[in-house]
Formats: C-alpha cells, sequence, structure tokens
C-alpha cells in the first residue's frame, strides 16, 4: 500500500501508449509552453503525440473543476507555488456558492485574524475600528484546542445528532494546522476580515473563531483599495441586486466600523481578482464530466473532459457574461480535454442539486420540486454531484455520507415563499434573476400563524407555526448545543451527551419530515410527496401589510390569486409544474379550519397553544409556495491530510485532490472548510511531479 | 346516435361557489350584524344579479338579496352583496349558511351552498385593556392582533386594545406585525388591564443562518 502523500512511492505512472478505450480519441499532447503554459485551443487540437492516446485540447500545470471557495483559493495557491492553472466551471461567473455566501468564515487555531483581535488591534489598513467584540480569552485559540473541538465525540446537538464524532480525523488535523495560514493567505489576497464574533455551525464549541469578510462603501468599486459603491453592494436600491453582488451586503458597521458592508461577494470577488490578476485562467459555460486515468482504476489522473454548457438568458437567449473577462478562455466546442501535468483539483461542489444522489440519504427528496440553495444563481448544473460521479467512476472512496444527516439543517423549510429559489434575497439587476422569476415574500416565522400550509392534495400537515423552526447549531458560545457555555465548555466531557441533557436541551420539530411524507397524492414509483402551499386571504395580506407584488411575487407557477378556494385549487393544477394531480381536498381543508377558528381549538395540530388563529374567508385568495432547501452537502470523497483523494483500498489516486463539497468526512459548515481545503489542495498539488 | 339523428347528450351543470365574509368573531345575542355574500361560476358565467339567500340554523331564511354589478375589489368576478342579518337571542356558535340557489337560467347551474357561523354572546361586563409594548425599545406596537378567544380586536396608534368580555378564563394572544406571539392565560372576574410586551421576530438574514 502506498503511503499517503509521498509523490515517489505512488503507483507509477503508466504509459498512455498500452491504452486502447473505446472513449480515448487518438492524438496527443503539447508540452513545455511557457509561459502560461496554455495552449491555445487550435494548437493543441493539431497536435498529436505518438505516445498518447488522448486528443488534449488544453494543458496546464493544475486543472481545477469549480471556481467558488475552494477552487479559487487552490487555483491562486497553486498559482502563488509557480504553476499554470486552468479552472473552469460550469456556471458564467466564478464565485459557486461562496458568491451568494453571507461571507463568513469560521477558522481558529490562533490565526491571525483571532491574534489582531486578541491584541486589540486594527487591520493593516485600519479599515477595522470598532473595539474586539470578544474578550481576549475567548480569543486564544490554538491548532491542539480547533483539532480537540472538531473531533470532540461528546458533543450531541439540538437535533440530537453528532457533528464532531465522525469527522475524518487526518483531514481534521490537517485542516486545523492549516487555519492560520489560509487566514493569513486570504489576507494577503485582498480579502478583508471583521471582529471576530462567535464561531458557526462545526466550527468548533471553546473558542470564538467567525469573522465576516467586508468592503467599504465608496465612489467606486476598487478591490485592491477595498470599496465597493452603494449599487454594487445592493444597499442604494432594496429592490435592486446588482452584478458584482447577487444578495443585497449586509450593514457590517458594528464588527467593522461605519460604511462597511459584508457578504460572501467581498470575499468571492475579492479572491477572483487576485487569481485574475495573477494569471489563473478561467474557462466558463463549462461542465466537468469525467477524470481522465491511465486506467479505470489505476495510475495516474492525466487531466479532465468538459462539456460546453452555456448559460442563456430565459428572456433574451444571450449567453450570459461574466463580470469580470480578463483570464477567460471562450471556448465552444461541444467536449474538450484538458491535461494536468501535475494535478487535478475537484472543487466543482456537492450534491445538494441532484436529487437522485441526495436520495440515498433521504429517499423522500428525491423529489425535484425542492431544488438546492442559490438555483438561480448557480444553474442546473449547480452541485450537481459531478465531482462524486466522476471520482466514483475511477475507483474513489467515500466518506462522511451519513454526515449529510448530522449537520443540524441540512435541510430545511424556508420562510421565503412563492418563489422556488427560496434561500437568498437575490433582487433584479443580477443577471440570473429570471431564473428566479420572483423574490419571494419573506415573511419570517412570525407569519407562518397567518395561514395554512397544506400538500399536494390539499391537506394540512403539521403545525404551521412550528414549521419553519429550526434548533441552533453546536458552535461557539455555544447556546443550548452544550450544558456549558461559552468558555465553561468542556470537550470530550460525557456530561455533554449523557441522556439527562439530551434529553432537556433537545429541540427539533419534525415539520420538515411531515411536510415529505406520504399523501394521497403520492404515487408510485417514487411516491412524491409533492409541492407546498400557504393559503390564506385578503385580510392576512392587509393585516401584514405584504407586498404581493414584482419583484416578491410573479406570475412564475409559485403565487396564485383566485376568487375562491375551489378556483384556487384549479389554478395551481394548471400551472404550477410540479403539481402532478388535483388538490382534491382543499376546500374542505378550508372550511375545517375556519370551523376550527370559529371553535377556538385546532384538535389536529394544537394550533390554539401558540399562536392566535384567524379565517381564510375574505376574497381574494392566496396561495404561495413553501420550499423545502436541502442547502449544502457533507458527505463526498474521500480525502487524507493532502486533499488527495483515496480509492477503496486505501490509496492515493496519483494527481486527484478534491476539496469543499466534493469532500466528505468533515462535518463543518460552509466557507471554512473550503478555503482551507483548497489551500491544502493547491499546496501539495504543486507538489507533484510534472509529467 | 339514434336512427332518427337526433343526438343525445347529458349536460354537466355549472358549479356554483358562495363566499361570505366580514360575519364579526361575536355578536351580543340578538343584535344586528352585516355580512358580504358573492357568488361565482366554476365557468366564469357573470354572477350579477344572482339572488343569495341566508338561512339559520333552524333552517329559517333570514336574508334574501341579489348580487351587485360589481365585483369585489382585487377579484376577476366575485359580485356580492352586503346583508343586513340578525344574531340569536341564545348565546352559542351557530352555523346558518348561505345558498345561491338553482334559478331558471339558459345554462344550467348547480346550487351553491356554504356554511359559517355566528356566534351569539351575552353583554360582556368586564372591560379588558391591553397595551402592546416592543420589549426592546418600549415604544407602542400599532396594528398588533388582540386576541381573547372568541373576542378579537387589534391595538390602536397607541398601542392600546380594549375588549369587553364576560367573566372567565381566558388565553390572550397579541402578536402580528413581526413579533413573536405573546401569549398570556388570565382569570377577568373584573376589568383588567394587560402590558403586553412583544418580542420581534427578527427576519433572519442568510448571515444569521449560514455563512
Amino acid at each position: 500500500m502506498a503511503r499517503k502523500g509521498d509523490p515517489s512511492i505512488d503507483p507509477p505512472i503508466q504509459n498512455e501508449q498500452g491504452l486502447n478505450r473505446r472513449d480515448f480519441v487518438k492524438t496527443g499532447v503539447a508540452a513545455g509552453l511557457a509561459p502560461s503554459a496554455l495552449l491555445g485551443s487550435n494548437e493543441a487540437h493539431a497536435q498529436i503525440s505518438e505516445t498518447q492516446q488522448t486528443a488534449w485540447d488544453y494543458e496546464a500545470d493544475v486543472v481545477i473543476a469549480g471556481g467558488g471557495c475552494a477552487g479559487l483559493t487552490a487555483a491562486i495557491r497553486a498559482r502563488d507555488l509557480g504553476a499554470s492553472v486552468l479552472v473552469i466551471d460550469q456556471n458564467f461567473d466564478l464565485g459557486g456558492r461562496m458568491l451568494h455566501s453571507a461571507g463568513r468564515m469560521s477558522l481558529g487555531g490562533g490565526d491571525p485574524v483571532q491574534q489582531r483581535d486578541l491584541n486589540g488591534e486594527s487591520d493593516r489598513e485600519g479599515l477595522v475600528t470598532v473595539d474586539p467584540v470578544e474578550n481576549p480569552e475567548e480569543l486564544d485559540d490554538s491548532v491542539e484546542l480547533l483539532f480537540t473541538d472538531i473531533t470532540d465525540w461528546s458533543v450531541v446537538d439540538p437535533k440530537g445528532q453528532s457533528p464532531y464524532r465522525y469527522n475524518e480525523r487526518e483531514l481534521a488535523r490537517a485542516w486545523a494546522e492549516s487555519c492560520p495560514a489560509t487566514r493569513q493567505f486570504l489576507i494577503d489576497n485582498y480579502v478583508r476580515f471583521s471582529r471576530v464574533s462567535g464561531t458557526h455551525g462545526g466550527g468548533g464549541l471553546s473558542r470564538a473563531r467567525l469573522a465576516t469578510c467586508f468592503l467599504m462603501l465608496g465612489d467606486k468599486t476598487d478591490i485592491k483599495a477595498g470599496t465597493i459603491t452603494a449599487e454594487d453592494a445592493g444597499v442604494a436600491d432594496p429592490e435592486r441586486s446588482s452584478a458584482f453582488a447577487p444578495l443585497r451586503m449586509n450593514n457590517a458597521s458594528r464588527s467593522v466600523g461605519p460604511n462597511a458592508v459584508s457578504n460572501g461577494a467581498a470575499l468571492s470577488r475579492s479572491l477572483e481578482f487576485s487569481a485574475r490578476e495573477k494569471g489563473v485562467e478561467f474557462m466558463l459555460h463549462r461542465r466537468f464530466d469525467e477524470i481522465v486515468r491511465n486506467e479505470p482504476f489505476a495510475g495516474r489522473v492525466r487531466g479532465i473532459r468538459a462539456t460546453y454548457a452555456p448559460r442563456q438568458h430565459p428572456r433574451t437567449g444571450e449567453r450570459l457574461q461574466s463580470l469580470w473577462q480578463n483570464g477567460n478562455i471562450d471556448e465552444r466546442r461541444e467536449t474538450v480535454n484538458i491535461r494536468a501535468r501535475q494535478a487535478v483539483i475537484l472543487a466543482s461542489g456537492g450534491h445538494a442539486g441532484n436529487p437522485e444522489v441526495r436520495s440515498m440519504f433521504y429517499p423522500a427528496l428525491r423529489e425535484p420540486a425542492f431544488p438546492t440553495s442559490g438555483r438561480a444563481l448557480l444553474g442546473p448544473g449547480g452541485q450537481d454531484a459531478s465531482a462524486l460521479i466522476a471520482g466514483l467512476r475511477v475507483g474513489a472512496n467515500l466518506a462522511g455520507m451519513q454526515q449529510n444527516l448530522s449537520y443540524f439543517t441540512t435541510f430545511h423549510i424556508s420562510t421565503r415563499l412563492g418563489t422556488r429559489d427560496a434561500y437568498t434575497g437575490m433582487m433584479p439587476g443580477h443577471p440570473t434573476f429570471d431564473f428566479r422569476g420572483s423574490a419571494g415574500l419573506n415573511v419570517g416565522n412570525a407569519g407562518f400563524e397567518e395561514f395554512i400550509a397544506v400538500n399536494q392534495v390539499g391537506k394540512r400537515f403539521f403545525n404551521e407555526v412550528r414549521l419553519p423552526r429550526r434548533p441552533g447549531p453546536s458552535a461557539y458560545p455555544g447556546d443550548g448545543g452544550a450544558p456549558g457555555r461559552g468558555l465553561a465548555h468542556t470537550p470530550r466531557d460525557w456530561r455533554n451527551c449523557r441522556k439527562e441533557w439530551v434529553r432537556e436541551m433537545y429541540n427539533y420539530d419534525h415539520g420538515l419530515d411531515a411536510a415529505l411524507a406520504l399523501n394521497e397524492g403520492s404515487e408510485p414509483p417514487d411516491y412524491f410527496s409533492g409541492p407546498l402551499w400557504a393559503v390564506f386571504d385578503r385580510d392576512a395580506v392587509d393585516r401584514n401589510e405584504w407586498e404581493l407584488r414584482y419583484p416578491y411575487v410573479s406570475d412564475n407557477g409559485y403565487f396564485f390569486k383566485a376568487d375562491t378556494i375551489e378556483e384556487l385549487a384549479e389554478t395551481i393544477v394548471a400551472r404550477n409544474e410540479f403539481q402532478r394531480g388535483p388538490l382534491r381536498y382543499l376546500t374542505e381543508t378550508v372550511a375545517t379550519w375556519n370551523g376550527y377558528v370559529e371553535a377556538g381549538a385546532d384538535p389536529e395540530f394544537e394550533r390554539e397553544e401558540e399562536a392566535p388563529m384567524s379565517p381564510i374567508v375574505t376574497p381574494p385568495f392566496y396561495a404561495l409556495s413553501i420550499m423545502v432547501i436541502w442547502h449544502d452537502s457533507y458527505g463526498g470523497l474521500r480525502v487524507n491530510g493532502r486533499q488527495q483523494v483515496v480509492d477503496m483500498q486505501g490509496h492515493v489516486i496519483p494527481g486527484l485532490y478534491a476539496g469543499g463539497e466534493a469532500v466528505g468526512g468533515f462535518n463543518k459548515h460552509g466557507l471554512g472548510k473550503g478555503h482551507v481545503h483548497g489551500y491544502i489542495a493547491g499546496t501539495h498539488a504543486v507538489e507533484e511531479p510534472s509529467s | 346516435m339514434a336512427e332518427d339523428d337526433t343526438v343525445t347528450s347529458d349536460v354537466a351543470p355549472h358549479d356554483t361557489r358562495v363566499v361570505v365574509w366580514d360575519v364579526p368573531a361575536t355578536i351580543e345575542c340578538g343584535e344586528t350584524f352585516d355580512v358580504k355574500l358573492g357568488v361565482k361560476c366554476s365557468a366564469e358565467c357573470p354572477t350579477d344579479g344572482w339572488t343569495v339567500e341566508v338561512r339559520d340554523h333552524e333552517g329559517e331564511s333570514r336574508a334574501t338579496a341579489t348580487t351587485s354589478g360589481e365585483p369585489w375589489p382585487d377579484t376577476a368576478g366575485l359580485h356580492y352583496v352586503e346583508v343586513e342579518l340578525r344574531a340569536p337571542d341564545t348565546a352559542g356558535l351557530h352555523t346558518w349558511e348561505a345558498r345561491a340557489p338553482v334559478d331558471a337560467r339558459d345554462i344550467p347551474h348547480a346550487e351553491g351552498v356554504t356554511r359559517f357561523g355566528v356566534r351569539a354572546v351575552p353583554t360582556s361586563e368586564c372591560l379588558v385593556t391591553i397595551i402592546a409594548i416592543d420589549l426592546e425599545n418600549q415604544t407602542p406596537v400599532a396594528g398588533a392582533k388582540v386576541a381573547l378567544h372568541p373576542y378579537k380586536t387589534v391595538t390602536n396608534a397607541r398601542g392600546v386594545a380594549e375588549v369587553r368580555v364576560p367573566q372567565g378564563a381566558y388565553r390572550l394572544f397579541v402578536s402580528g406585525k413581526k413579533y413573536i406571539p405573546f401569549r398570556h392565560d388570565c382569570e377577568i372576574d373584573n376589568d383588567a388591564t394587560i402590558r403586553a410586551e412583544l418580542t420581534v421576530d427578527r427576519e433572519l438574514s442568510d448571515a444569521d443562518i449560514w455563512s
């Protein structure tokens, strides 16, 4: 068995002359191009090597599938270390989920931002002007403590699950050791961090480790200067997003200072700017399909195969353009083969957008009506399990697949109604808004007392008031998730999980599961549970001053208005793409509900215990979609501490790395995982022998 | 087809849908109140000028009216009429019904019937004053829903609502306007004032939930 991480004793690279694979076209590779080391498509296509059987259209030292948090970080890191780097992405723009995230990054281990705040200092540009949020002792962290936290067997969260127990230990150790260096690396690539405040899911319970990425409002958008215009930040008009930031940026004055705004755009655009500045090259609209390996289950990984998948505007048909174009390769051939001289890094995301794959964890979520987060932004190829599928084809092992179920809100019910793309608040102004058609109406938790929620046959299924509630994460300061709050938390203490404590702090309603349950409209073979609808009347609209107008709702099959309940049911059937049969019980359900309201008691779901009940009687009547969202992925390819993909015999697959949501075995939510994975992968990819 | 070329077919009548709204949550026994009655055809036949009848819990006709030419605002064609009714003399929840009977029309329509509750209550001797206050900034909350089942009202601009109720045990809810419901179980045996301090259900941003 090869020792992991030692390229010198990895299985030898086989001579591709001996290959006779049907799907490899006989052609060759061009090598030794400098300085970019990337071939122009025409030249490369024409060159044939007698020693190769794959037509290589492009080549680079490091080829990365996916331009999100892990991919961009890996690209810059590898480029910094002297490699030529080509990133492909299925979307029209870079950033992946990172671009629509909140830009909150939980690292730790004594990272530079923790140190800065611990010493009461500002950032090197002097942009952070508020005092540290956390006390010095809350920031006094170490790699050892971080590693302890993220492998802590004893923590059980308010959903009764164990977020840290099943983490891959080698992966966790490498991650903890690389957190300080990754934070500094990001700072060196134009990323600005707020004061540290708390931690978030999967980041440990012992110390505060989370800082948010920000920019300062200014007269122009200038990444080097750290400024952004109000228009680009989406704060000039509450109903207008920008191509720069698909989500309105948040006010960060409390954690940075006046005029600071934060979210994933501050992080993503800063890294993208740096990557383009340093000469990383990008091929967009290009879906990663396949890994090219010497043999199906042996030998070195040589490159990837990728398909042209243009994203076109739904109304104009024009191909969408990335915000910035420098470094882009405009390649429109159907399929291209891209050779990686040193390594391929898989960073194309998880599988939350692939109902067939995610159904292995929760069969009811094979229901295609419910998308992953950011569907409009990412497009149909987002989170499509491409890395997992391609990895399995070359013998990769999987890790942490069960951890999809051990993060407290992997899937949840959104409080944003009336849009299928219910995760984000993107407004018109971003090129992908028309893919969602409406921004949705965010009614908050409190808004759920104003309606009844029905399934695809028009029956109620749960106490509506409880549907959107979510348990808290197991993260510093540990509110409700551990018996000791903040610094009083004791890692690896059996009291964290003794049954008396778990009984006391358990806090999860299973409304989502009722929403996905079999019902009278579920038909074989999939028995889909179907869409969910919030049904209310004009009085509810008036009471809450809900703005049922564009861009919040539109005539896109997720918002309906009718003169009678019967008409409402008929209209939904006619115009929603996933409503597979009649809402045959809706009229009866509404009449029954109105009777409960008159009687002051809801014998089915006990609504009278928690909130006032309002009748649904005043026309017109409304139905807005309620969405179950599978947000992200925690299971994926197995990797070692160098982010090398490992096969089912425990051997490293030479030349293949992976990071972010493509990887399993680490129940850490969000950006912190992906960036550190990218940093590690980029570091070690360039140590691979050049072939 | 018959030998004499006569074509026969069954014609299903259009459905008639009756909507009843603006029924007060409570009406003192014997007092009058107004309700609105709307009529709609399943096939979009115009329903202005149609007859609607209200019958009480004993099947007695309480009112008959004709829908107007103007549809209810913001509807595609729900023609309606407002009628005055008188509550029963006996306290309790009574089930009445509104009917759009089969009339002689060119196109057959099935009769439409909708039931609704009429809650007749005795004279209420206790005045309950509710003061809704935002817990965080201690400012009045206007427009909050107040429910002491079956009595309902909303707070005014000063965050105050007054409800007259008979003596008894009640569960008070004050909610709405993006506030988490305030719940208070109480025994009312005289005039009372209840201060409801409301906590905002802060709209979670993505930053609150995810990174």
